[in-house]
Formats: C-alpha cells, sequence, structure tokens
C-alpha cells in the first residue's frame, strides 16, 4: 500500500518518491479471530520507499508494447518498470508518513510514525548504486532493492512519531512535525543536529512553510496543522474546530505567534504561496463560461433579453446589472422544460449578483462578466419570485421578477381590478417638472466630478482609470432612456415619462456612487504626504465628532474649514484655542456672525492638547492641498 | 510685557502637552494589556500578526478542507480567512453545483455512473516553474474517491476533476512534477485495479497499489 509522495526536483529531476506500508501484505480479519489491521501492517521493522523514474516511464507508456488496458487505463506492470531500471525499492523505517524532497533535490527525508528518528538519504548515493547495479536482493515482485545503509546520508533523533517536513530558505535548515511529542522541531539534515523545539496544541500533522516544499522556500512562518484543539478555544459543543498555529521561525528560536480555528472539516496539508505571484482577474470578458474560460452560448448583451418557446423548451437569455434582470417576468407552462442563460453586465469590481428561482432548488452566483445557466422543470403551478441574491447595491431589494407556471389544462378567471387613485394632468406634470430637475442637479454634481478628474489627470492611475471607467458605463446608459422619457413625454404619456426620468436618476446616482469613489482615491494619488501629526489630526478630527458639522470643501452644517488657518490673525493660536473653549469665543463678531448663520455653536469637545495641536498640523496639510477639495 | 508672559506661558503649555501625550500613549496601552490580561511578547506576537484595514497579507495558504470537500484559503501573518473553494462538494453560495456549469464539473467526478457529492482532500499542490511556484493553478486530491481536482488561480475556481480508472482510493497526491509536466497520485489501500469481485486470499496476487501520473497541460486545464 503506498502513502505520501513527492517529486524530485534539481539534482533529482525526473526521479518520484513514494512511501508505503504493509510490506507484510497483511489482510486482517478480527472477525475471524485474527489479530487487527493495525498489529499485522506494522511487525515489520521497515517498510520500502519506492524509487521511481517517471522520465522513463512516461516513455515507455508510449509503447504499445509496454503497457496494458484497465478501465481504459494504461498501466505499467511492475516486470517492465523493473526490466528499463525505472523503480526501485530502498527500506525505510517502518509505517512512514511524509517523504520530502530537499530543494536542491540532492536529499530526501523519510519519516517513520513508529520510529523517532529522521531518515536523511542522498540522492547522489542513490543514483551511484543504480549505476552500479549495487542491490541487495529482491522484494517477491523481483523489484531490485537498494541497501538501507548504503543509501543513507543518515539519521536523527527527533522525538516520538515524527511525520513531515518543510524547507526554509537557510541552508540544511528543516521543520519536522512530531505527532506524539506534540512538537514542532528544527533541525538540519545536512549536519544531522537538532537546533530547537517548540511545543503545539496539540498533535500536529502536517505542517506548512512558506513555499516550504518548493525550490525557493522563503522562511519566515512555519503553520502547525494540528489534529486536536481540547482547550484552545471557546468550547462549541463535542466537535471541535482544528486549530492551524501560525510560527514565527524568523529567529533563533522558534515563536508561536497565533491561533487560528478552522471550523469546516479536518485539513490535512496546506501550501503557501508569495502574495505577490498571484495575479487573479477581478472581471470576465463579457459572456464568458467560467468553467471552460469560452464564450458562454447563452451570453446575452443589453438589448438581446428574449424568451424563446419550442414546443415543452423554454429558453431564457436574461441579463443582470443593477438594479435589475431583464425580464422581469418569466410565464411558462406547467411541465415545461425551462433553461435560464444569465449575463452578468457589470464591470465594476466586485459587483457580483446571485439569482435563484424560489422553491427551485437552484442557485447561481455571477460574477461582472459571467454567463451561467440554470435548468429545471416547471413541475409545480404557481408563482415564484426570482431575485438577486448578493447585495448589490441601494436598489438591491428591487432586483427581482417573477416566474409564472400556469397549468394549461385549467381556465383561470381574472379577479376584479382594484381601482387606484389616479393623478390629475396637473400633479403628473409637476412631479415631472420636480424629477426632471432633480436630474439636471445631479447631472451638475457628476459634471463638476468629472471635470475634476480631467482637471488632475485621472488616466495616470490604473485603479481610478478602472473606476471612472465603470462610471462611464453607467452614465452611457442614460441617452437611451432619456430618448424613451422624451418620446412617452411627447406621447402625452406622462406617467412613462416620469418612470424613464426616474430611470435615469438611478443610472446616475450609480455613476456619482463610482465617480466620487474615483475623486476620493485621486486625491489620495495626488495630494502631499500627511505628516504622522497630520495623519493623526485627520483621524482626530473624525473620532472628535468634528465631522459630524464641518465637510472639507464643502459649506455644511458648519463652515468650510479650508484656509481656516489663513482667517485670523495668529491663526494656529487662534483655531487651537477656540477648539479647547469655543464658548470664550462667542462674543466676538466674526464667531457671532457665524452662530447667527449656521443656527449652531461650536461645542466643546474636549479635545486634549495634543488631539488639538495634530488637527492645526491637518488643517496645515489641508490648505497645503486646498485646490483638491 | 504682558504679550511676553503670554508667550512664555504658551511655550510652557506646549512642552507639558508634548509630556502628556506621549504618556497617555504609553498608559492606552498598558490599560489594553492589564483589562486583557498580555504581557509585553503576546503585545509584540500580535503587532506581527496584526492587519490594519486594507493592509494585504504577505502569503496565501491553500489549505485542504479535509472532509468539507472543499480547499480553504486564508492569509499570513493575519491568519484571517479569505475563501472557501468548492471542490468535490456542492458550495451554494458561489452557486457551485447548483448552475448548470459547475454541475457540468461535479459531474466529471463520478465514479461508475454514480454521483459522489462529497470528498475528503488531502493534499494540495501548486503548479511549478523550475521547481518554484508559478501560482497558475492548484490541484488537490479527494483521499475517499480517488480523484484529483484543478483549481485555476486566475479566479479560484475548479476547473476539472479527474477520477482515477484503476485505485480504489488514493492518498499520495498531488505533487507537481517541477515544470508542472505530471501530477503523481499515488494509491492508498491496495485494492484490485478492475471493478470486479477478488477473495481476500488473492491479495498477493490481485490486490495492487500504484503510482499514477497525470499528464497535465500548463496552458489548459486538461489532464
Amino acid at each position: 500500500m503506498q502513502d505520501l509522495s513527492d517529486a524530485g526536483k534539481g539534482y533529482s529531476n525526473g526521479w518520484g518518491f513514494t512511501n508505503s506500508f504493509n510490506t507484510e501484505m497483511y489482510t486482517g480479519g478480527i472477525e475471524e479471530g485474527l489479530p487487527p489491521n493495525e498489529a499485522g501492517m506494522s511487525r515489520n521493522d521497515t517498510d520500502f520507499m519506492h524509487v521511481y523514474n517517471w522520465k522513463k516511464l512516461a516513455e515507455l507508456a508510449k509503447n504499445k508494447k509496454n503497457y496494458k488496458l484497465v478501465n481504459g487505463h494504461k498501466v505499467i506492470p511492475i516486470s517492465v518498470a523493473v526490466a528499463n531500471d525505472a523503480l526501485f525499492l530502498i527500506p525505510e523505517p517502518k509505517s512512514p508518513h511524509g517523504v520530502d524532497v530537499s530543494p536542491d533535490g540532492k536529499y530526501i527525508t523519510v519519516c517513520g510514525k513508529l520510529d523517532t528518528h529522521a531518515s536523511v538519504y542522498s540522492m547522489e548515493k542513490i543514483k551511484a548504486l543504480i549505476k552500479k547495479k549495487d542491490y541487495l536482493g529482491k522484494d517477491p515482485y523481483g523489484i531490485n532493492i537498494l541497501d538501507m545503509k548504503k543509501a543513507l546520508h543518515g539519521q536523527v533523533e527527533l522525538g516520538l512519531g515524527p511525520l513531515h517536513n518543510q524547507y526554509s530558505n537557510v541552508d540544511g535548515e528543516i521543520y519536522t512535525s512530531l505527532y506524539v511529542d506534540s512538537q514542532v522541531v528544527k533541525w538540519n539534515y545536512k549536519t544531522l543536529k537538532v537546533i530547537d523545539k517548540i511545543n503545539v496544541h496539540y498533535n500536529i500533522g502536517h505542517l506548512c512553510g512558506m513555499e516550504g516544499k518548493s525550490a525557493d522556500p522563503q522562511g519566515d512562518y512555519i503553520i502547525a496543522l494540528n489534529k486536536l484543539t481540547i482547550d484552545r478555544f471557546v468550547q462549541v459543543g463535542p466537535l471541535h474546530p482544528q486549530n492551524h498555529q501560525l510560527i514565527d521561525i524568523s529567529g533563533k528560536k522558534m515563536d508561536m505567534l497565533v491561533d487560528m480555528p478552522l471550523p469546516l472539516g479536518e485539513p490535512h496539508q496546506a501550501v503557501a504561496i508569495r502574495t505577490s505571484k498571484l495575479h487573479t482577474a477581478v472581471r470576465y470578458k463579457m459572456g464568458t463560461n467560467t468553467k471552460t474560460g469560452k464564450t458562454h452560448k447563452g451570453k446575452t448583451l443589453a438589448g438581446q433579453e428574449r424568451i424563446e418557446r419550442k414546443g415543452n423548451q423554454v429558453t431564457v437569455y436574461a441579463t443582470l446589472v443593477r438594479s435589475h434582470i431583464n425580464p422581469e417576468r418569466i410565464t411558462v407552462n406547467l411541465g415545461d422544460e425551462v433553461t435560464i442563460y444569465m449575463t452578468n453586465l457589470e464591470r465594476a469590481q466586485d459587483e457580483t449578483h446571485g439569482f435563484t428561482v424560489d422553491n427551485y432548488n437552484v442557485h447561481a452566483s455571477l460574477e461582472p462578466g459571467e454567463t451561467s445557466t440554470v435548468k429545471f422543470v416547471a413541475d409545480r403551478e404557481g408563482v415564484f419570485p426570482y431575485y438577486c441574491t448578493e447585495f448589490c447595491s441601494a436598489l438591491h431589494l428591487e432586483m427581482m421578477g417573477y416566474l409564472m407556471v400556469k397549468d394549461p389544462n385549467k381556465k383561470y378567471v381574472s379577479a376584479t381590478k382594484l381601482k387606484m387613485k389616479t393623478m390629475t394632468k396637473a400633479e403628473l406634470q409637476a412631479e415631472y417638472d420636480k424629477v426632471v430637475a432633480v436630474n439636471a442637479a445631479t447631472d451638475a454634481v457628476i459634471q463638476s466630478v468629472v471635470a475634476f478628474l480631467k482637471a488632475n489627470g485621472f488616466d495616470k492611475y490604473p485603479d481610478v482609470a478602472n473606476l471612472v471607467t465603470d462610471a462611464f458605463d453607467q452614465y452611457g446608459q442614460i441617452p437611451a432612456q432619456k430618448k424613451k422619457a422624451d418620446a412617452a413625454k411627447k406621447a402625452g404619456d406622462m406617467e412613462k415619462a416620469i418612470l424613464f426620468e426616474g430611470m435615469i436618476w438611478q443610472y446616475m446616482v450609480k455613476t456619482a456612487d463610482v465617480g466620487i469613489r474615483a475623486k476620493d482615491n485621486l486625491v489620495k494619488h495626488i495630494s502631499t504626504k500627511q505628516s504622522a501629526a497630520a495623519a493623526r489630526g485627520d483621524i482626530a478630527f473624525d473620532e472628535g465628532g468634528c465631522s459630524g458639522c464641518h465637510v472639507v470643501g464643502k459649506v455644511s452644517s458648519g463652515p468650510d474649514l479650508t484656509g481656516v488657518l489663513g482667517r485670523h490673525e495668529n491663526g494656529e493660536k487662534w483655531v487651537a484655542e477656540f477648539i479647547k473653549h469655543p464658548e470664550k469665543k462667542f462674543n466676538e463678531p466674526y464667531v457671532k456672525a457665524m452662530i447667527d448663520y449656521f443656527k449652531l455653536r461650536m461645542p466643546n469637545q474636549h479635545m486634549s492638547d495634543a488631539e488639538i495641536k495634530d488637527i492645526v498640523e491637518y488643517f496645515k496639510w489641508i490648505d497645503e492641498n486646498a485646490n483638491l477639495f | 510685557m504682558k504679550s511676553i508672559n503670554t508667550f512664555t506661558t504658551l511655550c510652557v503649555a506646549g512642552a507639558i502637552a508634548a509630556t502628556t501625550s506621549y504618556a497617555s500613549g504609553g498608559s492606552a496601552l498598558q490599560k489594553v494589556m492589564k483589562d486583557r490580561g498580555l504581557n509585553e511578547k503576546d503585545v509584540i506576537r500580535a503587532a506581527k500578526t496584526y492587519n490594519p484595514s486594507g493592509v494585504h497579507d504577505k502569503y496565501v495558504v491553500f489549505s485542504s478542507g479535509g472532509q468539507s470537500g472543499q480547499v480553504i484559503v486564508y492569509g499570513v501573518p493575519s491568519m484571517r480567512l479569505l475563501k472557501y473553494i468548492g471542490v468535490f462538494t456542492p458550495e451554494p453560495w458561489q452557486g457551485y453545483g447548483y448552475d448548470e456549469e459547475s454541475k457540468a464539473v461535479l459531474a466529471q467526478g463520478r465514479i461508475r455512473g454514480k454521483d459522489i457529492t462529497w470528498g475528503d482532500t488531502h493534499h494540495p499542490g501548486l503548479s511549478e516553474t523550475d521547481g518554484k511556484y508559478d501560482g497558475k493553478w492548484l490541484a488537490i486530491n479527494d483521499k475517499a474517491n480517488p480523484r484529483i481536482a484543478i483549481i485555476d488561480l486566475h479566479d479560484f475556481e475548479t476547473k476539472q476533476i479527474v477520477v482515477n480508472p484503476v485505485f480504489k482510493s488514493e492518498h499520495g497526491g498531488s505533487f507537481f512534477t517541477p515544470n508542472s509536466e505530471y501530477i503523481i497520485e499515488a494509491a492508498q489501500y491496495a485494492a484490485p485495479f478492475d471493478n470486479e469481485y477478488h477473495s481476500i486470499e488473492d491479495y498477493k496476487e490481485t490486490f495492487r497499489g500504484g503510482v499514477t501520473l497525470w499528464k497535465f497541460d500548463h496552458k489548459k486545464v486538461v489532464l
């Protein structure tokens, strides 16, 4: 029976290593009065490490005479592998677990659960033995066995229950988990010396170094993947979470930094990679089937939404974008097979839409640009809401529609229509005028943001440029809606004109939402760097409640503070005094005028002298960047 | 005269303010340490692992999810969870197993015509170039039902599942060769390679272990 494996690299590239157990070939049989598997399978002192040349085996598999087909799968028999010097055995301590190749590929460390030693094999010695055909003998299947003593670089006593190994960036340094001792041991596989040990909680299995099994291990940390947690966390019933412990290995002694409970399943092994090596996408090319990476046959763009029927097959081509699903009503007959292709038309980062049809056990998560399918038989009559399941926007709740399943054999009698109060022509006109005025005002805000972005070279900063693209995607929807609104108005349908104008406002709000975020990001890029004191002052300004009334760059419930230090003689001193004891200056003419204008008095927020000093520094930073606010 | 006095007073006040600020910074930390029963070492450890809002981790860990049949993603040194990736098991949030595209991926993991909707994920492996991780693919094995799944690190989604046609269980996977030419998968419990009944008395003759080398196309997801 086989256990863990590793691929050779560097010096051992082309070779593979796999542990085995039960070389006794014991088959148990408690029910027949025989000793259990655990006794019979660990009787011998050693099992075998399999050493095989995968490059040779891959070549062999190209020729028909070298393999047998089993269940349609090429299987190279032991005899062929042996005849071609592609498979060897080396004894290893019994019931082994981890087999781990060093970063340069020259050493292979094996740990046996029942032996207190780690065994370090030398690939140079193994290659030499194979070259000389220096074998100890053959196993019953004819596989050549190499002498363990001749293949070993050496053995080291580590402790009870050594399992797995990871490497660091220090030459020769290796970390091994000790299951029974609940420890991680740091040692050197070249000098065969133990360096340090640390307790873990409890009964560690695998351990995870930072790129610790690659040719380029990074050091920094080791994570202990413990099997038992016992008392480490708040008790949550008899089934405990798992415990991953982060150990700092950058110093001379290992240092346990923190525990992390893992609450779903028992993880076995983990691999770590530098974040800088991951290059993930935030959106797909529009209409992608993410599982195949190809354009989805159900890709649907705005304006292409439709419902097609062929017999009892109903195919829906739908789109999702903040904040509607198009179509909003799907009517089918009982028994119809319904396929809904959905495309998320968003390009904005993190604008995922979910989709479900209530009571039909389907659900999709559509990331920006993704096309997915849900399919079901409409086997229950009734009305079933469908909706976006991922909170996507302020009007997420309204992002819904209905699946209506009709029984074609039933006659439906329409219910009496409830009479709704209708608006007069004048009322409709007034509402229309109001909506149009709000849109004009909102558009003015958008234009001011656009002017700011352009004036400050937004396209030099990719994160800002992406947001601006997203904002214009929303803004670009407006002319089509405006056309519809104007057509409705011309036709005298004010009701409809108001609704389309309302839709324009929806797009404007979405534009402004992203646009303002772009502006904030741009300010961060182009403003001067805040001093430590100014940064503290920025926080104190918010936390002290100042921002409740003062918005920098705008007159709000209190005056705009841009330039405040220049408004008074000895400005810094004056402002500091005013923050400290505002009431002492209420009779000064300037303050009096402000109180009259805002109908508010500056409250005493009991800021400390240090905070006040920092806030003054923050005001200086604002003045340096006054053009940005 | 008066103005000079005021000037002097202010200077002193400034000096006091600076001192107070320093002392109050220290005492705020000491208060937290006292309230939470932390010593100096704890505070250093906390500082070594704390990520302020918006700060990203230096490393990303892909951990097997064991019986959840998933892959767990978290950051180091913050040890904060980033994602659970649905692999051998339906995962509703990602729609995995509830839309047709992901059902098709899970269906690749059927064994002898039967759906297997759970897995025992054990050993994640990262794809390599020159023996170094290249951040492109993650492979993970299912010990219970001998399968390997491939996750694309471009979007952290499971793209393919392959079933070992001859093993009945496995353990030693998934290990990439240094240039991701192959993925090594070793059997666990010896069993007949075919799908027929064999007596336990024939263990030595018909029960077999093995190592499978899966050809891996580093560019496409085709095993």
